[in-house]
């Protein structure tokens, strides 16, 4: 291996060969290797990706200053912000109580409940990310599940759909879209007037199936809808000072996403802002130690796992990136679709889709960013670049929701499923996960067609 | 000083295959919290008191790992807990029981005993390393009364006597 001499500072020399080989080739090998990896899911997914991205550096693949240069930033603030801001605010009971205030303005009827929770699991998911979604709805959708002696299968499984695809209706509701969205510099309300009117669509379409195939033969006891039905939301609430503390703030945020966008305000900077004043405003009144106390708390509610996962994954795609390789990926598409734009809009979505059903969405979107970047000069720049993107946050997001595996929220799902007794079998939502995933994806294409393709 | 020395030896155990109801009559009529479930060979299947069957009242979306934080919103629940509680007394005390509990060998020390007590509860059943046996339990009350035990024989002895003078 020919290494280069550096003068001790990050911006070194890269070899042109790597034990015989072009950087390329070798990039491309711990990118196949860490992908089999994260597929296989024998280990952890963020021990993989930090691995493959020191294995670059390593092999001098990248050094360190293009290592930091590859670092999404702006993901990685937006992500931290909004699950630091949700993990206090939900200390304050706000998602349990308005799960349980919508099953009682249903009359705690089942036939309505599903449709209520899938609705609620959608809204959620599209101001939230898709995990944190799960992880407040589900608990409260199996107690729920159990008072009304229903099978809690239709019900999770009805989650799962809602949250992929409320999640794609704005910029922070599912990872895929936060990716496109920072790599792009795409706004909160591009979004949401272009992917946003598709997940509304798809969502009326999984009600009515869900109705159809679920809803309309559910049935319980006068007598259990009756227990659901003495339930007092209110008291589901623990701390309203900190409920309004929390939705002033979200508030905030949200407005920030918007305004921001039009002044050079990145969401990563609006969401870690948002969530150092929320801390601020649950903070400021106590004792230093306790301030501590409760800012530490705060910061634990972040999922570093997630994080340090997109961190690897981040250098991991601009090492293979910077070595030209997805550039050569994006000409190869270009070839196969004859350079049209609805052809290769078309592809992208359901490539997206199929793939991000067999391996975790966020990767694989990571991946097809820059791929799609280096086809701009053959649609006319970055404009013309723009119905590629929600091509692929089309087909990414739902394509999440055609396995078990497809998406965190799913995995989320089946875990909290596990705990409480109630194992979802992989093959069992394959059945119908995968069909439905099509079907939806299919509405989108026709969305995409008539909608997005200037 | 190894476990072994402040065991209590012969504790009043459960035995698989009884039911919640059983073993809830001899928790009250032996006046105990938490009784050990041995199997046909000896062996320890869990540990099984009145926690378990308060854990068993509740919904599993509270119980489970990450679940509801608060029931608070659950009203005139009296009466249903009662039924859950009616439901559970027919149920074998080993699919009940707390089958993760923390265990000590016989050669364990008696401090780190002490630090599991603390941290985890008591009782603590006690485990021949070799043969994997049930040999016994420890206690707070099991090794207090063996502390005073020592206390005693130690003043006897005058140990603290010695200590007394150079103080």
């Amino acid at each position: 291996m020919a290494v280069n001499a550096h003068d001790g500072h990050g911006d070194y020399a890269l070899p042109t060969e790597i034990f015989g080989m072009e950087p390329m080739i070798v990039a491309a090998i711990v990118l196949v290797l860490a992908y089999a990896f994260i597929i296989t899911e024998k280990i952890n997914r963020a021990v993989i990706s930090l691995m493959g991205a020191g294995a670059l550096v390593f092999l001098g693949v990248l050094n360190h200053d293009l290592m930091i240069q590859g670092i999404d930033f702006n993901t990685i603030f937006l992500l931290i912000g909004m699950m630091a801001i949700v993990g206090i605010t939900k200390r304050s009971g706000v998602f349990q109580f308005v799960a349980i205030l919508s099953a009682k303005s249903v009359r705690a009827n089942p036939r309505l409940l599903l449709i209520a929770l899938a609705v609620v699991t959608a809204v959620f998911s599209a101001l939230l990310d898709n995990v944190t979604t799960v992880m407040l709805v589900v608990p409260i959708t199996l107690l729920l599940t159990e008072q009304l002696k229903l099978n809690p299968y239709p019900f999770l499984f009805s989650q799962i759909f809602a949250s992929n695809v409320g999640g794609m209706a704005t910029l922070i509701g599912d990872p895929p879209n936060i990716l496109i969205g920072s790599a792009v510099g795409l706004s909160f309300m591009d979004f949401v007037y272009n992917v946003g009117p598709a997940s509304f669509i798809i969502m009326i379409f999984l009600i009515v199936f869900f109705d159809i195939i679920w809803g309309r033969k559910m049935t319980t006891t006068n007598r259990a809808r009756a227990h659901l039905l003495r339930y007092k939301p209110a008291e589901a609430l623990e701390d309203k000072e900190l409920l309004y503390k929390s939705l002033f703030v979200l508030g905030l945020v949200l407005f920030g996403f918007i305004w921001g966008h039009d002044h050079g305000i990145m969401p990563g900077t609006v969401a870690l802002s948002g969530a150092a004043l929320l801390m601020l405003l649950d903070v400021y009144k106590f004792k230093p130690e306790e301030q501590s106390h409760r800012v530490h708390k705060a910061f634990t509610e972040v999922e570093w796992e997630t994080i340090f996962f997109f961190l690897g994954l981040f250098v991991l795609v601009y090492g293979v990136e910077h070595t030209g390789l997805l550039g050569l990926a994006g000409q190869k598409l270009l070839e196969l679709t004859d350079g049209d734009l609805a052809t290769t809009g078309v592809v992208v979505i359901w490539s997206s889709a199929i793939l991000s059903a067999i391996v975790d969405n966020i990767p694989f979107v990571a991946t097809m960013i820059p791929m799609i970047e280096s086809t701009e000069s053959v649609f006319g720049g970055p404009e013309g670049l723009m119905p590629l993107w929600w091509a692929l946050s089309l087909g990414a997001c739902l394509g999440g929701n055609g396995s078990l595996i497809g998406a965190s929220a799913n995995v989320m799902v089946a875990s909290f499923a596990e705990r409480a007794g109630q194992r979802i079998p992989f093959i069992k939502f394959l059945i119908l996960g995968f069909p439905l995933m099509i079907v939806t994806t299919a509405i989108a294409t026709v969305y995409f067609w008539f909608f997005i393709l200037p | 000083m190894p476990c072994k020395d402040v065991i209590l030896p012969d504790p009043i155990v459960g035995r698989k295959g009884q039911t919640v109801q059983e073993i809830l009559a001899l928790l009250e009529e032996k006046h105990i919290r938490t009784v050990p479930i041995l199997d046909d060979d000896n062996k320890l299947v869990g540990l099984f008191g009145y926690d378990q069957i308060m854990k068993g009242l509740l919904p599993v979306a509270v119980t489970m790992e990450d679940g509801l934080q608060t029931l608070d919103f659950l009203v005139g629940a009296a009466p249903g807990v009662a039924k859950r509680l009616r439901k559970l007394y027919p149920k074998l005390v080993e699919d009940v029981a707390n089958t993760n509990c923390h265990v000590v060998y016989s050669s364990t020390s008696t401090w780190e005993a002490v630090r599991l007590i603390t941290k985890y509860g008591s009782p603590i059943p006690v485990i021949e390393e070799k043969t994997g046996d049930f040999i016994g339990v420890i206690s707070e009350q099991s090794l207090i009364e063996d502390f005073k035990k020592i206390i005693q024989e130690l003043e006897y002895e005058g140990a603290f006597e010695d200590k007394a003078e150079q103080a």
